[in-house]
């Protein structure tokens, strides 16, 4: 990495082909391939963090609702004829590793 | 002896690993089901009804509700596990439950233990005055899907 007044430079490997659409792309963007590549760093570390938000910030409300979903389904199995009580008791047993 | 009876028991259940203790006995019964609440790795059960305290906004005492539905005669567990589920389908809109049903000791039976706490924050929790409201009504419930059956509620020691 080179050191410069306007920030550090670096050396990219592409395909060739990338490497066309980069320019096509920076150009119809009015930018250089740099500045270009920056946003795109950019926008993608934005909707990283926005996301980690996201996942941080659902409620316990709305994880509870979420999972009334789950619970259907395993209500669905339990009271499903084609399964043997054996089954049903399973299942319990699984639930129960959760508690 | 009445042929079905609904037994809401006495005690507080007011201590802090209330959520651990009353669940972990459901949790061992024969089967075992539910709403609201995931099986995930890292946060148990328990913690998912002990959540719901911390996010309410209503404050209470008693944090879980247990009561247990007995027979008379022996039921086709299929049929119990359906019963289970009608009953859990009642509080699950706000309230977390979880119910084991008991193959190992007299007949079948069903435990139901209940959050006091709503998983919406801003829901009252489920009190005395209302909890008695959901037994009679299933009670009602009871007595007119299995005519002419009898059905009897024991509520906090008191019966009905």
């Amino acid at each position: 990495m080179k050191k410069t007044k306007k920030g550090d430079t670096i050396n990219i490997r592409l395909p060739k082909e990338t490497k066309e659409l980069l320019k096509t792309l920076a150009k119809n963007q009015g930018k250089s391939c740099s500045g270009h590549l920056r946003l795109l760093i950019e926008r993608d570390a934005n909707a990283f963090i926005n996301n980690q938000n996201t996942q941080q910030n659902t409620s316990h409300e709305q994880i509870t609702i979420n999972s009334l979903k789950e619970n259907q389904f395993i209500h669905s199995l339990l009271t499903n004829k084609e399964f043997s009580n054996k089954s049903k008791a399973i299942i319990g047993r699984e639930i129960r590793k959760y508690v | 002896m009445s042929d079905i009876r609904i037994e809401a028991f006495k005690g507080k259940y007011e201590n802090d690993d209330v959520y651990e203790k009353l669940l972990d006995y459901i949790a061992k019964m024969t089967y075992v089901g539910g709403y609201g609440f995931s099986c995930i790795p890292d946060y148990p059960i328990s913690e998912q009804f002990r959540m719901s305290e911390t996010c309410s906004s209503d404050s209470s005492a008693r944090k879980m509700w247990h009561f247990i539905i007995t027979f008379s005669a022996s039921w086709n567990h299929q049929l119990l596990i359906s019963l289970a589920n009608t009953i859990s389908m009642g509080f699950a809109p706000e309230y977390q439950i979880l119910y084991g049903i008991d193959t190992e000791k007299g007949n079948a039976h069903l435990h139901f233990g209940i959050n006091a706490f709503s998983y919406h924050p801003d829901h009252p929790v489920l009190s005395k005055e209302t909890m008695h409201g959901y037994l009679t009504q299933l009670q009602t419930y009871l007595k007119r899907y299995y005519s002419p059956m009898t059905v009897t509620l024991q509520f906090l020691g008191k019966g009905e």
